[in-house]
């Protein structure tokens, strides 16, 4: 959860009492196709920024959205500050193909106190990016990463992406994709995440409460984002610009409640923990995961979650875990660098290499 | 000048660092580098010490000692066209082998053969004393004591040079902190002592070098810790790296002593003075991270994150890294990030000769990446350079908010160099236009909004972290408003072309940067231009000339782009000679002098080149300046 110390200390700092609206941080207008899922995960992303704010003390002004490259990665443009939209913004980082979550553990691991959300799609963060995407997993660094899944690449006009499923006809696919595709909740799973959830654009109340507890969540947390893309994702007989693809994606998808009854006949061996699907279980998410991508229908839901796990800032130190439980920030980014002040560990550190070869 | 030879694992670096650290004990300063073959074991591996009164900056190429621990230093086996280190001694050297017969482990293959050489050994005059170090070790303690055989080497040379017991014994101890091999190490030693007064070997002509007293004050260490102090005093408090030979000292280096808030933990004793809890708390307040990265991909990009997040922070890599850090670095350009970048330079291209020496990447690391942004290379020779560029980078990047790279070498990186002390406390934080919360707010209630981009006639623009109120903005690698924003207007993407490229003009004058320096005669009709490692067997090249009476000068660029045109120009009038040193095929030194300042065909620019991963020796340059240069 949210570390309680941490907000005290924030709040204490730098938070403001005036209660924050959507307008205050909605920026420039967005340049996504009209009925594009993205919107759905945009909307859903300024409610839950509001909260923080308002509910949890979270200020304005440590927040930052990182976006790779893709449509859906141009998220933090429409979130940052414009002149034409009065707005006030939320910092941003536009950053590369793919490279994303390495900037965006960049800043969690100099300044923890950011809350850091990063925005790829399906082809920046399972295909270019899949490195970065495993080691932020892997090291649990205390950031939200969210993918946009659409099965295509939208940016570049419609080729297959990773999650693409077989035989889907597309620019760069012409004969239908021959490759498996990647599930990027078991992956995450697998990873390290310790947090990992999917949700659908449209269906806006439940990813608001993904999203938020993904946030508030202390750790690597993952949200799998299905949002259909009507400009490039055509199935059979589609049409450009086809909002008949939600209808597409209506019946590849389903409640993990709906799934959990055939998926749990994998697990029931191995699981102590009885018929109830239980979200701290890895074997229960994977079953679940597995089992919707077997059948060909994607479960939505929380899959996975578990707390206490260390994270990457609290590994190496800069939050550290006090015996009350809270954290204690140093920042690296505010670290006291004056050379007057350092001077006896400098000089401990020259006297070393008076002979070190 | 000493050099070592045998296989890798035989020890070779060990009786470097052994006779190096004798050396320091008796106030005498060495210099020594590694000419290791990319592999742990096995494959010939030479090292070279040159000990002098005062701090020296290179190998010679005139050997006074050769110890060869097997054949790979008078005959090449397998043919690879190495140069022998044999044919490198001077007339009258002695060469100092193991005489034991064919061994049984590890390294049975290569029992010396002596009459390999027998030629260039009657040619020269060297004295050759051989002694069975390998077989008398195992003969006392037995096979596992083999690992000991090149202390009796250091008994030889001990004995050779009259080098008092006590220094030679004392390093031994601290290389070797008791127990058995500690008494085998000594034992060996006595031996090779022992034996060469028994053999009666004097060594005419040569001595070991004097102490002039100046090595109480003196750095002593590899150019890749200097670079990591630099960085660390620099405030660098994020190290992310990729591990790559040469530069992996510095992450080493880095990983060893960033100050951390868990090495704190640690540290605490149960009942600290106040003293200790006050430098503990110090510690903790100056707390930073270092973090291994699984590529120089994620190691660039993790990079921005933390110079957006306003830290201080570096990465060092090699040419295969630096090429995979292209794209992040040109997104530093666009996004106007302070990027400090090692390249320390290895001979390419491809995997190429990762454990040697090279300037085969000045035109990469200038232009490099794609699009065009301004860029700041600068390059240190020596070690007390290393660690001021290493500071300035900081200082550089900041101020220029552009990627700022330190060029260095292998030669300097794993080069073992000795220096006047550093200068900690005339060290100076620049962090340019970062501004306060204070100002930040002042600049608010100023009624002005805050922007990231703005277009100022330096083309630097005031620089906001997150985490500041009212400081808001989006880092882009897209072009961009002065806000942030994404944008294509013709007239958007002209000014800030401009903003950015200002940027580059104003730092062409800034006389902060490293400064060109002149070394020998200012008004010599001959000279020459070099940087980086190259200029210290330059500079001792050029004090030979002078002594056989020819006026010399050496120009050392220290900052290569902005290109110091100006200093070059000015150090070209009056010369009717000019050699550009530097160690690679394609003259890339040579070819921005003539893009910059004398086109294409000017008689008086000749090239003196080495390419084969070897550092440059003064012998080489005089050796080409006989010759006349390359055209
Ligand atoms: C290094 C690099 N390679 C290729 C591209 C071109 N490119 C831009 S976006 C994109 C794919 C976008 O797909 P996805 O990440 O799924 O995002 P979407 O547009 O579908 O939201 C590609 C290949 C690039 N910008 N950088
Ligand atoms: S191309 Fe697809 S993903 Fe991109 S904005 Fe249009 S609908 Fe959305
Ligand atoms: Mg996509």
């Amino acid at each position: 959860m949210y570390d309680p110390e941490e907000q005290a200390f924030i709040k204490k700092n730098t938070y403001s009492d005036i209660p924050l609206t959507v307008k205050d941080i909605s920026g420039k207008e967005s340049n996504w196709c009209a009925g594009c899922g993205d919107f759905g995960i945009l909307a859903a992303y300024k409610n839950v920024v509001v909260k923080l704010h308002n509910e949890d003390g979270v200020p304005l002004e440590n927040f930052v959205a990182v976006g790779g490259i893709g449509c859906s990665a141009k998220t933090p443009e429409w979130l940052a500050k414009s002149p034409s939209a009065g707005n006030m913004g939320l910092y941003g980082c536009h950053t590369l193909h793919g490279r994303d979550l390495s900037v965006a553990s960049g800043l969690k691991m100099t300044n923890p106190n950011l809350i850091v959300v990063a925005f790829g799609g399906d082809g920046n963060t399972l295909a270019i990016g899949m490195s970065e995407f495993m080691h932020t997993c892997r090291r649990n660094h205390n950031i939200t990463i969210v993918i946009f899944n659409n099965q295509v690449y939208g940016l570049t006009k419609g080729q297959a992406s990773p999650t693409a499923h077989k035989d889907l006809v597309t620019g760069s696919t012409p004969r239908g994709v021959r490759d498996q595709p990647v599930d990027p909740i078991q992956l995450a799973i697998v990873a390290g995440a310790t947090f990992v959830a999917r949700g659908f654009s449209k269906n806006r109340k439940e990813l608001e409460e993904l999203l938020l507890a993904a946030i508030r969540h202390n750790g690597c947390s993952v949200v799998d984002v299905i949002t259909p893309c009507v400009t490039y994702h055509r199935e059979e007989g589609g049409k450009i610009r086809d909002t008949a693809i939600y209808g597409w994606w209506d019946e590849h998808i389903a409640p993990i409640k709906d799934i959990w009854g055939d998926a749990k006949q994998r697990v029931e061996k191995e699981s102590a923990a009885g018929p109830d699907y239980d979200v701290t279980d890895k074997l229960h998410a994977l079953a679940v995961a597995h089992e919707g991508a077997e059948g060909g229908r994607w479960p939505l839901g929380l899959f996975y979650h578990v707390i206490g796990v260390p994270t990457a800032e609290e590994v190496v130190g800069i939050a550290e875990r006090q015996p009350d439980g809270t954290l204690k920030i140093h920042a690296p980014a505010h670290a006291n660098i004056s050379v007057q002040d350092n001077l006896p560990y400098y000089r401990q550190l020259a006297e070393a290499l008076r002979y070190k070869p | 000048m000493f050099a070592f030879c045998g296989r890798g694992g035989d020890g070779s670096l060990t009786t470097a660092n052994t006779l190096a650290g004798i050396g320091k004990l008796l106030g005498v300063c060495p210099h020594g580098q590694r000419g290791v073959e990319s592999n742990i074991k096995t494959e010939p591996t030479e090292l070279w010490l040159r000990l002098a009164s005062v701090p020296i900056a290179c190998t010679s190429g005139l050997l006074d000692v050769l110890v060869a621990f097997d054949q790979s230093a008078i005959e090449d086996e397998e043919g690879e066209g190495r140069t022998l280190p044999i044919t490198q001694m001077r007339d009258g050297g002695v060469l100092i082998y193991d005489s034991s017969p064919r061994l049984l482990y590890p390294n049975m293959k290569h029992e010396l053969n002596r009459a390999a050489a027998d030629a260039i050994l009657r040619e020269k005059k060297i004295l050759v004393f051989g002694i069975p170090m390998a077989q008398e070790i195992m003969r006392r303690f037995g096979a596992n004591a083999y690992v000991t055989r090149n202390a009796v080497a250091i008994g030889v040379i001990a004995e050779l040079f009259c080098l008092p017991e006590k220094a030679c014994r004392a390093q031994l101890a601290r290389e070797h902190k008791g127990g058995t091999r500690l008494e085998w190490n000594i034992a060996a030693y006595e031996f090779g002592r022992q034996f060469t007064r028994e053999q009666e070997w004097k060594l005419p002509g040569v001595s070991f070098p004097e102490s002039a007293g100046i090595l109480e004050e003196c750095q002593l260490t590899l150019g890749g810790n200097a670079i990591g102090l630099g960085a660390l005093v620099a405030g660098c408090r994020n190290y992310v790296g990729y591990p790559i030979t040469p530069a992996s000292e510095v992450l080493e280096y880095m990983a060893e002593n960033m100050p951390s808030p868990g090495v704190v933990v640690i540290a605490r004793s149960q009942d600290p003075s106040p003293e200790e809890v006050a430098f503990l708390d110090r510690i903790q307040q100056t707390s930073g991270v270092l973090i291994q990265e699984m590529s120089e991909l994620m190691a660039i990009n993790q990079l921005q994150g933390a110079a957006i997040a306003g830290a201080r922070a570096m990465t060092a890599t090699s040419g295969p890294g630096f090429s995979l850090m292209q794209e992040g670095l040109s997104a530093g350009g666009i996004g106007e990030i302070p990027l400090v970048v090692v390249l320390s330079q290895r001979g390419g291209p491809g995997t190429g000769l990762p454990t040697r020496t090279g300037q085969e990447d000045l035109l990469f690391s200038i232009f490099g990446s794609h699009g065009e942004f301004p860029k700041i290379v600068i390059s240190p020779k020596d070690l007390k350079e290393a660690f001021l560029f290493a500071v300035e980078m900081f200082n550089i990047a900041e101020r220029y908010q552009t990627p700022a790279i330190l060029l260095t070498e292998q030669a300097v990186a794993q080069g073992l160099f000795c220096s006047r002390a550093f200068p900690l406390d005339q060290i100076a934080i620049d962090r340019g236009k970062l501004l306060t919360q204070e100002e930040l707010d002042s600049l608010c209630a100023s009624g002005t909004p805050y922007k990231r981009y703005e277009i100022t006639e330096d083309g630097i623009s005031r620089r906001t972290i997150p985490g500041m109120r009212g400081g808001q903005h989006l880092a882009t690698t897209n072009e961009h408003d002065e806000f942030g924003s994404a944008i294509e207007t013709i007239k958007n993407r002209l000014a800030m072309t401009h903003k950015r490229m200002r940027k580059f003009e104003v730092a062409a004058k800034d006389r902060r940067l490293p400064q060109p320096r002149v070394f020998g005669s200012k008004d010599a009709r001959f000279g020459f231009i070099t940087y980086g490692f190259p200029t210290n067997a330059t500079c001792e090249a050029a004090a030979h000339l002078e002594e056989q009476g020819t006026p010399t000068a050496v120009l050392q660029l220290r900052t290569l782009w902005p290109f110091p045109e100006q200093a070059v120009r000015a150090f070209l009038r009056g010369k009717d000679t000019c050699f550009v040193v530097e160690q690679n095929y394609t003259k890339q030194l040579r070819r921005i002098i003539e893009m910059e300042v004398v086109g294409p065909r000017s008689r008086k620019i000749k090239s003196i080149l080495r390419y084969d991963g070897r550092p440059i020796t003064p012998e080489d340059v005089l050796e080409q300046v006989v010759k006349g240069g390359l055209n």
